[in-house]
């Protein structure tokens, strides 16, 4: 349907005859006023068409113009753009000399539906241009973002090379609705989800890493991020835009001659914190022998001393003294289980060509690239080939096509589980594996003979497979035509397709199916995504007004396929596909979709360049709500004064740009589970070798959009020549009609209900300021810092039928009214009881009396939340002659963090000295009266007075400060670059996450977590050394 | 204005043609995998589907996939959770914080299989296309299932056997979705009496003709059998006579003789199983199943204790050291319940309801009732086919006696001290971690979920927990 209608459309379009005019040719020269050199690369355009050029390498430029234009028009980024009106009469060469622009001021932004000039924006957005992200060694495009935008936080939810990202702009506003912002690539809505290999009706979470569907894009095809964060610039993403919106754009051609880049570097990562120490075989001996002593010395009937502890224990049968006596007997030798699994300096390589290039009517970017980045623990990497072409030609002097298009595999090998409590994870290994066992034997083949049940990822590795493949397709061709001069029309169709094809298989002979003799899993998973723009814009000029209009359509429709496949029961070793399996064979499938549709309408208010006025208005409908509900209307209005361009300013000079702005309006969330709104039975069950049908949604027939009121103003400003710039913004987002899944009372049948309602406040203030310190041409220093402050109160909450609030709460966290979205909420821990050993908590808040049992205790507000309520970040950059430096730091404070597996590692009990590993810090707890410690005294028993369970003595404050990039390069000159015809040869070394500073000195694990606050054992953030070189020609 | 006629054309043409290219109606989702409650259920088959749902949640982990059954075992005298894997330390210890992860999917589980009972319960037989009776049956299989659930809520998390408890019981539920989203705990006499009346209705609505030969599905028998068990717990003697003679006088069970009773765990419906929960070796809990907690290298977190050796007499088949109670197998040097829930590949079903129950519940309600001899001769109906001793005296202590021996390791144990007001023996203090607590400790009671607490603001919590 949508198909022949574009058909249609083009068909129309090409039949318009081609008017041929006359021409003229001009040529001329382009120079810069700092350094009187040619400037390559500038375009040189025939104002108010498409025909155009760049200028050559000596800045000379040739075009045939028709005999009916006016004004050639000469940009190029950083300088100030100049006209220049024709006279045909005058036969000369044409001579123009080029301003630098240091106020950026003609930089255009890129907001999706649209591109402005910097000065008629009226929101808050933050470009990041391709220089800043390229080459940053990280598999996926969302973690090149960290510290360069004030506002938004990532948060590394994994180092697994591949996995997504926990993004959040301007703080947490969701409860249950996701709170992802949304991605925009070429002007398309995409879908960045979890491509992990599983499908809803296998009925269990996903546990192996995750894969995101950004690691697909290559940041070396970038062009721009913009990140948008207020409500005029959001508005027109309507319903999905009120977490923010990324808008990505790729690079497109440049006319001119073809330019070739190659970028390659190689370089080796670490894990950026090394964690805890954990007790070596003679310390977890001693502790094993105190806990016995502790718990069984003093009894009356069979008392005996610490140092019969051992032989007591033996004689009674104890399988942990056992394990000791056979331990020693075979020379106490200590297994490192933390160096086994590591992966020392794991190599990353990244290889990128692209060429670009185009004449007057066509252009084309084309691109290839190659990464793979091996994990820090052995057994797991990450691998991506893409390829990308962007093409585009006019059609006809009103005509342009342009095509998008991205394609590329991406395979995550060895995956680990992660995400729930699974000991074979080769991170978890340091931690839970014995000492007193070894991983490998004397001939260095892994050991399979471990006492504790555990099983050795050193096996599992070599003889189970799992992998994660990615294949995406994404494309995007659009038609622009300018049906009279200031009427554009632009129709776009956008397609989107993943497949996912996942495996795990586990080995017969050892591991988690050994008894089911081998088992293989097999998922299938095609996702698939078209989206449909057609949109018309009128530029209106009445003398100085300027009115530009737009009215847009948009249609999105998803669709998603899976098919799993199950098989058991193999009879040999190194077959591992369904096929061979011969037993018990179980499949699924399973599909879903959703669609949206939409109508926007923006208009643009321009006077004479001073007052910029924006109105956005969005209708839109999703699949996901009750008919009733489907549609939401969103809306924005937003304002600027470009002060510095009043009259009565002209005179003061040093004050080159001062703007004010602000902007209030409403966006959307439909981040919701699909068919949350219908009372669902479901089919997946089955009794018997019968389907068994049960009762799994409670259903809300009139679940709706959350919606975001947003209100931002803000001022910028740049002085002294733009030496010194910044910009300033106060916001205030207030979510309500919150999607929520309000607990219900268990004896329902349901665990919950979605409904709207409740009210989070975030509300912040975000600036960033530039500093030119010294600005020459061949020494330049220059500064930026940016910080956002963040606060984040509950508002309002779900009630129940007698009018009490429902607070959410977990066994650490909290949702009540007046509080930050899940503060911490749990027992204050309160030391170590120096006469008995004893832990104790205070009974009530976080201070006055204590006591040592941990259910009198009382939870109390601790504070903070996970949400860091202070952001910044500081970039350098140094360059002199050539050589070229820059630095990039993170800051993010504010917060707190728990320590999640504390329960386990610095168990006073028989979970460290006798199933698993413990921390090394244990060697210090309490053995005798008097002595102060914060370990309690160790017992046998599993857990033995609940010192380890959930309270604040695993809750740290989470402010840290983190060297983000340190690149130190050198740009050859270009005297030697060209004697052998190149255009530019770069080489770097570059270092990430080089350095961190955290403030609580009890916290040892990396700060950098998932914004949920809990740290994670399982693949912590990396620390890389890379070196490179970059070459243009 | 040629130009403007050509433009206001192409513009209306445009708009016409792709602002109005999808409508409405493409916004309607489809629904592949589920359906909307309503107009769902409209035949018996559909009828057949939700009873089916029912059962299947009863074989959650949570349920008596698992949990509910080691339950029994651990807070008792006959095992204990070593900790291998983590598992079961709480229940173990008797000492569990409102949050404990075991107390809230428990209930939650329970309650599932209650809403699923109540979907069905709730519709009009005569309105639903079908044959009657085959209906009705369906019907009074969801009754019966109501109160058995009722019933094993109340036992873990009533307050019955807590001094101070005030007669507590939990909330009764008799609707889906019904309007009371808060409800209140209704008391220990309330529950009882709907159990009561949910089993009398379970039998009027259920055709003995029906009962499926599989043993998979709730029965008229076994809906006796629940009424003796009820009974049982509550010391109603006369009502488990009754109850009793009719399983036993249908004639459709025998107790599984001594050659045998290895081999019956293995098999599927055999002579003696009244109820048993379907597993198949695609469709099981795998290593959250009863298999892998009491054997399992990986987990193998529940031990048997020493002590329960010491009860069975010489060449009882109950206590055959390498097939039933012994030292596990491979490396494990432990002492497992080896014999019951055996198979490795987690396929067999779990037997909730076996005909040696019955007879034991009948000859205890003997006894009671003053019939010692009668109760003896059915006592050693037991041992006869055991390989045991016979007894010379049908006492409270033998037949408890006898009843820990047949049905040690399914769940049972807890309750049997419980209801007969009795101390948790400390057997082994370096083993067992809950301390022996005294009858009428709040540790007989499991904490009423945080979760439910919160979401409901007229639930009250347990005695001894906050």
């Amino acid at each position: 349907m949508l198909m022949k209608k574009f058909l249609i459309l083009m068909i129309c379009i090409m039949s318009l005859g081609m008017v041929q005019a006359q021409t003229v040719t001009l040529s001329g020269l382009v120079t810069s006023a700092a350094d009187n050199l040619p400037i390559p690369g500038v375009s040189v355009v025939v104002m108010g068409t498409t025909i155009g050029t760049t200028t050559s390498v000596d800045g000379v430029f040739s075009l045939d113009v028709p005999e009916t234009s006016t004004t050639l028009m000469f940009s190029y980024v950083g300088m100030v753009t100049q006209t220049y009106d024709i006279d045909f009469s005058s036969p000369s060469s044409i001579e123009i000399v080029m301003q630098e622009d240091y106020l950026n001021l003609e930089e255009v932004i890129v907001t999706g539906y649209s591109t402005r000039l910097k000065n008629s924006i009226t929101g808050s957005t933050v470009q990041i241009q391709a220089d800043e992200i390229k080459d940053i060694p990280v598999t996926s495009v969302d973690q090149t973002l960290q510290g360069k935008v004030a506002g938004l936080t990532i948060s590394t939810s994994s180092g697994t090379p591949g996995a997504i990202q926990d993004i959040r702009i301007r703080g947490v506003g969701s409860i249950t609705a996701g709170n992802e912002p949304l991605f925009v690539v070429d002007g398309v809505p995409i879908i960045n989800g979890n491509f992990t290999g599983f499908h809803p009706g296998m009925g269990t979470t996903p546990n192996r890493s995750s894969l995101s569907a950004l690691a697909s894009l290559n940041s070396n095809d970038i062009e721009t991020i913009t990140v948008l964060k207020d409500a005029s610039a959001t508005s027109a993403y309507g319903a999905r835009g009120s977490n923010g919106v990324i808008v990505i754009t790729t690079k497109k051609g440049r006319t001119g001659k073809t330019q070739f880049n190659l970028s390659a570097s190689y370089g080796f990562q670490n894990k950026a914190s090394q964690g805890r120490d954990v007790l070596t075989g003679a310390q977890r001996e001693k502790l094993y022998l105190d806990g016995v002593y502790h718990s069984f010395g003093d009894d009356p009937t069979d008392p005996f001393t610490r140092e019969e502890a051992f032989d007591w224990a033996l004689a009674n049968g104890f399988g942990g003294a056992a394990n000791y006596q056979a331990w020693r007997d075979a020379g106490r030798p200590e297994g490192n289980w933390g160096e086994a699994m590591r992966n020392k300096n794991a190599p990353v390589t990244n290889i990128n060509l692209s060429a670009s290039g185009g004449d007057q009517t066509s252009s084309f970017y084309a691109s290839a690239g190659y990464n793979k980045t091996e994990a820090t623990v052995v057994g797991a990497d990450f691998r991506r080939i893409n390829g990308t072409l962007n093409y585009s030609r006019n059609f006809h002097k009103r005509v342009k096509f342009s095509t998008n298009n991205n394609v590329s595999n991406t395979a995550q090998n060895g995956l680990l589980l992660e995400q729930s409590a699974y000991f074979a994870n080769p991170h978890l290994s340091k931690y839970f594996m014995p000492p007193i066992d070894q991983p490998r034997n004397e001939d260095g083949t892994a050991n399979t003979v471990q006492p504790s049940g555990m099983y050795n990822w050193l096996y599992l590795k070599d003889h189970d497979v799992t992998f994660n493949k990615m294949t995406r397709a994404m494309t995007n061709n659009s038609l622009e035509w300018d049906i009279i001069d200031n009427l554009k029309f632009k129709t776009l169709i956008g397609l989107d397709f993943v497949f996912v094809d996942y495996k795990n298989y586990s080995n017969r002979q050892y591991g988690d199916s050994q008894p089911e003799n081998g088992t293989s899993n097999r998922t299938a998973e095609q996702n698939f995504n078209l989206v449909f723009q057609n949109s018309l814009t009128y530029d209106l000029n009445l003398n100085d007004h300027r009115l530009t209009f737009m009215a847009l359509m948009e249609y999105q429709k998803n669709n998603s396929n899976w098919l799993w496949g199950y098989g058991e029961n193999y009879s040999t070793d190194g077959l591992t596909n369904l096929d061979q399996s011969g037993a018990n064979w179980d499949a699924g499938s399973h599909f879903l979709d959703w669609m949206n549709l939409s109508y926007l309408g923006m208009i643009n208010y321009n006077y004479q360049g001073k007052y910029v006025a924006d109105v956005t208005y969005r209708r839109e409908g999703s699949s996901k709500f009750t008919k009733d509900q489907r549609y939401g209307n969103f809306w924005s209005a937003g304002a600027a004064w470009n002060l510095s361009q009043e009259a009565f300013m002209g005179n003061v000079n040093w004050l080159n740009n001062l703007r004010v702005r602000a902007s209030y309006g409403i966006s959307g969330n439909s981040d919701v589970g699909i068919n949350q709104y219908q009372a669902l039975l479901s089919y997946d069950a089955d009794y018997f070798g019968q389907g068994a049908v049960y009762p799994s949604r409670f259903g809300n027939a009139i679940l709706t959009w959350e919606k975001n009121r947003n209100m931002d103003v803000g001022f910028d400003f740049g002085v002294i020549d733009g030496r010194i710039g910044g910009s300033f913004s106060y916001f205030n987002k207030e979510t309500y009609d919150l999607l929520q899944d309000v607990p219900l009372t268990r004896t329902s049948g349901h665990e919950d209900i979605t409904q709207n309602v409740g009210t989070v406040i975030n509300k912040g203030i975000e600036g960033i300021m530039n500093f030119d310190i010294v600005r020459r041409s061949d020494f330049n220093i220059s500064l930026s810092a940016n910080f956002a402050t963040l606060n984040n109160e509950v508002k309002e909450l779900a009630k129940d039928a007698n009018g009490e609030d429902i607070n959410i709460e977990t066994s650490s966290r909290k949702i009540e009214v007046g509080h930050p979205i899940y503060e911490w909420n749990l027992r204050t821990w309160a030391g170590v009881d120096p006469d008995n050993g004893d832990p104790l908590w205070y009974l009530e808040g976080t201070s006055g009396e204590t006591t040592n049992d941990y259910n009198e205790a009382e939870k109390a507000y601790q504070g903070k939340s996970a949400i860091p309520t202070f952001t910044g970040g500081l970039a350098l950059h140094i360059d002199f002659k050539g050589v070229f430096l820059d630095a990039n730091v993170y800051y993010a404070g504010g917060h707190m963090i728990y320590e999640d597996w504390a329960f386990y590692t610095h168990m006073n009990g028989r979970y460290t000295t006798d199933y698993y590993n413990g921390v090394a810090d244990l060697t210090t707890s309490w053995t005798q009266s008097g002595q102060v410690t914060d370990y309690p005294k160790i017992y046998h028993l599993g857990n033995p007075n609940f010192a380890t369970n959930t309270s604040s003595r695993f809750l740290y404050d989470g402010d840290y400060m983190r060297v983000k990039d340190l690149v130190l390069g050198y740009d050859l000159p270009r005297s030697v670059v060209e004697r052998i015809r190149f255009s530019g040869i770069r080489v770097y070394v570059r270092g990430t996450n080089m350095f961190t500073w955290i403030k609580d000195d009890r916290m040892k694990y990396d700060p950098e977590v998932r914004a949920d606050g809990f740290t994670n054992l399982t693949t912590p953030p990396i620390k890389s050394v890379v070196f490179g070189v970059n070459l243009n020609f | 204005m040629k130009k403007l006629i050509y433009t206001v054309f192409t513009v209306a043409g445009l708009a016409a043609l792709l602002f109005t290219s999808c409508s409405e109606e493409s916004l309607e989702p489809s629904m592949e995998q589920d359906k909307n409650v309503e107009g769902s259920i409209t035949k018996a088959e559909d009828l057949e589907g939700l009873l089916y749902g029912a059962y299947d949640r009863m074989t959650q982990t949570s349920y008596y996939g698992r949990d509910l059954i080691i339950y029994g075992e651990i807070r008792a005298d006959n095992a204990f959770s070593n900790g291998n894997s983590g598992r079961f330390i709480n229940p173990g210890r008797m000492i569990m914080t409102v949050n404990d992860a075991y107390a809230e999917d428990t209930w939650t589980s329970i309650y599932e299989v209650i809403a699923s009972c109540n979907i069905l319960i709730g519709l009009d037989p005569s309105a639903i296309e079908g044959d009657l009776a085959e209906i009705n049956h369906y019907i009074g299989q969801a009754y019966a299932l109501r109160a058995m659930a009722h019933f094993d809520l109340l036992k873990l998390y009533g307050q019955q056997h807590v001094t101070g408890g005030n007669n507590v019981g939990i909330p009764y539920i008799k609707e889906y979705k019904g309007e009371d989203l808060t409800p209140f705990r209704n008391s220990v006499d309330e529950v009882k009496s709907n159990i009561e009346t949910d089993l009398a209705t379970s039998l009027t609505m259920m055709s003995e003709a029906l009962n499926d030969p599989s043993h998979c599905y709730l029965s008229t028998w076994g809906a006796y059998a629940l009424q003796s068990r009820v009974a049982l717990y509550f010391g109603e003697w006369s009502k488990v006579i009754t109850a009793a003679e009719a399983v036993i006088g249908s004639g459709a069970y025998e107790i599984i003789p001594e050659v045998e009773f290895i081999s019956s765990w293995s098999i599927k419906s055999s002579v003696n199983s009244i109820f048993e929960l379907a597993y198949s070796t695609t469709d099981n809990n795998n290593i959250n199943g009863l298999s892998q907690i009491y054997r399992g290298t990986a987990y193998g977190d529940i031990q048997a204790l020493e002590d329960i050796l010491t009860i069975f007499d010489a060449g009882d088949v109950r206590a055959d050291p390498y097939y039933m109670i012994g030292i596990g197998q491979a490396e494990d040097t432990l002492l497992r319940n080896i014999g019951k829930y055996p198979s490795a590949d987690y396929s067999d079903n779990i037997n909730l309801i076996r005909y040696e129950e019955v007879i034991l519940n009948y000859a205890e309600a003997l006894l009671q009732s003053g019939r010692a001899g009668d109760a003896l001769i059915q006592l050693n109906l037991i041992t006869a086919n055991r390989g045991a001793q016979p007894w010379t005296e049908a006492t409270k202590a033998n037949i408890l006696q006898e009843r820990r021996r047949e049905l040690c390791f399914e769940g049972f144990r807890h309750d049997d001290l419980a209801r007969n007001g009795m101390d948790i023996p400390l057997v082994n203090p370096l083993e067992q971690t809950h301390d022996g607590p005294a009858y009428g400790s709040f540790k007989y009671a499991f904490p009423i979920p945080e979760v439910e607490m919160n979401a409901n603001s007229n639930m009250l919590q347990n005695q001894g927990y906050k």
